[in-house]
């Protein structure tokens, strides 16, 4: 990075990175500087909702002069784990973004406190291990995609004015007919004409009775493009269950009874007379599916699951 | 399935008692981290042992090296009542949840009394099955001992011929019983809506022995496999790796097995493995000296195959005769052999050695290698007999292991049931190696070797010292070498000694800790372990032989400080005598002790203590 930038201060830090690219061997295509998202992580919204805000980040960082590098599929707080850190700090992240062909890392984080939502953001330069971080919050789950977008700005700068122009991409199949898929989003059935930005994208095509593909699609400036996308036939196979059938009762006539954690609960209860465990397990959704129960009761030990052929 | 049960009066009455019992102490539900996610864990609290008010639990989906680490999902300090909830989780493999018990209602660590770990969960896609994983609650300053099968599936007294005949399902005739449940009929058989009510005859882990289904183990929740005279030794990642010992009791001698099988406690699921060394072990893998050296191995050498017992003040345990013996008079055979065992990665390397002997003493020295002093040794004309003397041996870097006779050593005396502790340095790498006591009388207890100068050095005792010391346990605690357990006559008889050695004056002196006679009792055993707990100060000295020939139920913890000592505490556990007692070295059980196999009794066949247990300080 240019060294006489950065001592300008940690304040100016993010935007002069983005704005100084250092010679193209060091850095992305054009020169432009590598920027590795993170998956945004909360805990408190739903995974459907972090994959938008995912989304969001991605677009908004597209916006930039930078190359924006795929996030890992990872929940950052696995790959924190991974780094063997306990917080998402400037040295845990550039940890995390080490050995990732990145030059800054990126991350976003949803919590709450009280009603509001609270919004961390932190941008690591790699080499350095300087860091930008902002915060922000809103009242609504709403309201989240757009303070993520404020809170991101305060530490990328200001989104350039000069928005990049969408390019025209074909994208066709064959056979044609396919669900065209751009970043999770749909975009209609192949063949289809996407106007997207310059940047990389994970293009998917899914056509039933053929195998899905996946494949990455890069955008480069003024630079249409045609896709065409081959799709292998699949032997038929016997259809599932109906999604309208009940789950439950399928789940007790094909899960043999002794593999139910509140059957063995149950059981044990009864043989050894601890009624507070069964209590428990039976108390609510004694037969909610999805559900792994345990005891540290040693005499119902014998009903754990290892010890059953699976 | 749940139709029948409720069909069945025995349900309802049993439902009926289960809802009066816990009336007025609903379980918690809390909000899981994944809202759209279906997965749901439950957990019922088994407290009764426990004086807990609180209880935190934490949700990781890999278990971080470092405890600190933020997992995926840690619940609100709650009451500790009859368990909780934990909704919306994602559905997917390798969980791993941790409960800890507080004292206090504010969940402060000071006050934390247990923890409870499980690893290996799988939380399943809605409407895939469900499952009962067992999760240990460890007590703080207790040894709790892991499931062991109950007596009614050890010996079943179900007749057999073949593993099928206990694994296998019968049809249920009375559908109310609560072990019978629900299975798809064949496509050959009739029956209504394709389901039939059936039973494990035993249960589906059991095993046909000797005409009888019997469930022997509830691996891996627990050690598979029987062991005394042992091998165990941590490993960097937070396991316990066990191997050799004897597994057989047969008249009146111990015998090692056929089969090598390891054993890896692994401290971050709270479960076992099992590792089929194969022949890379050989069967004289019981009473070997073992010592871990600084590149992370743990190294043995020598060995036996069997032992009888030796009576001595009519206490009968298992032990080498210290009479030299020619052939088959000898009653053991001894093994030539030298493991490495990388404890990261668990490989053994195979080295023969210019020696031939069981039941000695070793530690690590710099270099990296051990200093091995044996016990009984075979010599030319079939000989056998003990041991003097001592070998300095190294690891080259294919990990073999090479040995040289230490220089001087041929002037120390005969000592079988030695000790052996550091004077400078750690046990991995020590400068100064202090050997005391064995079965020798009127000579000197103990002996020093100066790794560095390569001197050896038999010590004058001075004062106080006990002129035998025989079957003691050498540890570093509070500054000074203090030794715990052992003969000074015929007896087990001695008390904890204070060690100090002048290595520039070669002169030993001792003085014999200062306790109340209770304790000095508690402290009276062999074939014990004396665990030094990682603070520099607490030992954990844990089961054997008391005086009256019984094999111990307690632990002793004690604390050692300038040349005092003091018993912090007496910990009850099941009885175990030539056991091992190794310190977990990290993880969230970091210090924590795990104590696995050893005797039971000293007769007869069912001799061997199952399983392990874990101590947490």
């Amino acid at each position: 990075m240019n060294g006489r930038l950065i001592a300008a201060g940690v304040a100016a830090m993010a935007w002069v990175l983005l704005l100084t690219p250092e010679p193209a061997s060091a850095q992305g295509a054009g020169g432009r500087p590598r920027v590795l998202p993170l998956r945004v992580t909360s805990n408190q919204v739903s995974g459907t909702q972090l994959q938008a805000l995912t989304e969001s980040v991605l677009g908004k960082v597209r916006k930039y002069p930078v190359e924006v590098l795929t996030p890992p599929a990872e929940d950052p707080v696995d790959l924190m784990v991974d780094a063997e850190c306990t917080d998402f700090d400037a040295e845990c992240l550039s940890r995390i973004g080490q050995g990732r062909n990145a030059d800054l890392l990126l991350y976003a984080e949803v919590g709450k406190k009280g009603d509001r939502f609270l919004i961390q953001v932190r941008l690591v330069e790699l080499k350095t291990r300087q860091m930008k971080a902002s915060e922000g919050d809103t009242d609504s789950e709403e309201g989240l995609a757009k303070a993520l977008e404020r809170s991101l700005e305060a530490v990328l700068g200001p989104e350039p004015s000069a928005e990049p122009e969408p390019v025209r991409v074909e994208v066709a199949s064959t056979p044609p007919g396919a669900e065209v898929y751009l970043d999770q989003d749909f975009k209609g059935l192949s063949p289809v004409t996407l106007m997207v930005l310059p940047g990389s994208y994970s293009l998917r095509l899914a056509k039933v009775g053929y195998r899905e593909v996946t494949q990455r699609l890069t955008v480069e400036a003024r630079k249409a493009g045609n896709v065409v996308v081959p799709l292998e036939a699949v032997p038929a196979v016997p259809l599932e269950m109906p999604a309208s059938a009940p789950k439950q009762e399928k789940t007790s006539e094909v899960t043999p009874f002794y593999q139910t954690w509140w059957f063995w609960t149950v059981v044990g209860a009864v043989v050894v007379g601890g009624a507070t465990t069964a209590g428990v397990l039976l108390s609510k959704d004694q037969a909610k599916t999805g559900s792994a129960g345990f005891s540290s009761d040693p005499r119902l030990a014998p009903k754990d699951v290892t010890l059953y052929p699976r | 399935m749940r139709r029948g049960l409720h069909r069945s009066w025995t349900f309802s009455a049993m439902v009926a008692m289960i809802a009066g019992c816990v009336d007025g102490a609903n379980p918690l539900e809390f909000d899981g981290p994944s809202p759209g996610a279906a997965g749901r864990l439950t957990v019922a609290l088994n407290q009764a042992p426990l004086p807990a008010l609180a209880f935190e639990a934490r949700l990781y989906r890999k278990l971080p090296a470092d405890p600190q680490a933020r997992p995926y999902y840690q619940s609100p300090c709650s009451p500790l009542g009859t368990g909780f909830s934990i909704n919306h989780v994602e559905e997917r493999k390798g969980y791993v949840l941790v409960l800890d018990a507080y004292s206090s209602g504010d969940c402060s660590a000071s006050t934390r009394v247990a923890r409870g770990l499980r690893g290996d969960i799988e939380v399943l896609a809605e409407g895939t099955g469900k499952a009962i994983y067992f999760v240990q609650l460890n007590g703080i300053g207790q040894v709790t001992e892991m499931p062991l099968p109950p007596a009614s599936l050890l010996d079943s007294g179900v007749s057999c011929t073949a593993d099928v005949d206990c694994q296998g399902l019968e049809d249920c005739l009375d559908e109310s019983r609560t072990d019978c449940f629900q299975e798809a009929c064949l496509p050959t058989e009739e029956c209504q809506g394709g389901l039939k009510w059936v039973r494990f005859r035993v249960h589906p882990a059991a095993r046909c022995i000797e005409g009888t289904c019997r469930l022997e183990t509830l691996y891996p929740l627990n050690g598979r496999w029987p062991r005394a005279f042992h091998v165990a030794a941590a490993t960097p990642d937070g396991s316990v790796r066990v191997f050799g010992g004897f597994q057989v009791a047969t008249g009146a001698t111990l015998n090692t097995s056929p089969r090598a099988l390891s054993e890896t406690f692994d401290s971050g699921r709270f479960l076992f493995d099992e590792q089929d060394l194969g022949a890379t072990l050989g069967q004289a893998s019981a009473a070997m000296a073992t010592a871990t050296t600084s590149n992370g191995r743990l190294v043995t050498f020598g060995g036996t195959s069997v032992l009888g017992n030796v009576n001595r003040g009519n206490v009968a345990v298992p032990d080498f005769r210290s009479e030299t013996c020619v052939g088959a008079a000898c009653a053991v055979t001894t093994s030539n052999e030298a493991y490495a065992v990388d404890l990261a990665t668990g490989t053994i390397t195979r080295s023969v050695l210019e020696f031939q002997g069981a039941g000695g003493v070793a530690i690590g020295i710099p270099g990296p290698g051990a200093l091995v002093r044996p016990g009984v040794l075979a010599g030319e004309g079939n000989r056998q007999g003990v041991g003097r003397g001592a070998w300095r041996c190294l690891l080259a870097e294919d990990d073999t292991i090479s040995c040289l006779e230490f220089p001087g050593s041929e002037n120390a005396v005969a000592r079988l049931s030695s000790t052996i502790a550091c004077l400078d340095g750690t046990r991995k790498a020590c400068n100064d190696v202090v050997v005391l006591g064995g079965n020798v009388r009127t000579a000197p207890v103990g002996e020093l070797y100066r790794v560095a100068e390569n001197r050896f050095v038999n010590l004058t005792s001075v004062g106080s010292v006990p002129e035998t010391l025989d079957g003691a346990v050498a540890v570093e605690a509070g500054g000074q070498i203090w030794t715990f357990g052992g003969r000074t006559s015929d007896a087990i008889d001695a008390p904890p000694y204070a060690f100090n050695v002048d290595p520039g004056q070669g002169t030993l002196t001792a003085q014999a800790a200062g306790l109340p006679e209770p304790d000095l009792a508690a402290l009276r055993r062999v074939g014990h372990q004396a665990t030094p707990l990682g603070d520099g100060k607490r030992v954990l000295i844990s089961g054997g032989v008391g005086p009256d020939g019984k094999i111990r139920d307690d632990a002793v913890l004690v604390e050692a400080n300038a040349g005092t000592l003091g018993v912090v505490a007496r910990i009850p556990m099941a009885p175990r005598a030539f056991h091992q007692a190794v310190v977990i070295e990290g993880g969230l059980f970091d210090r924590a002790v795990l104590i696995s196999g050893g005797l039971k009794a000293l007769q007869g066949t069912d001799r061997f203590a199952g399983g392990a247990a874990l101590y947490l300080p």
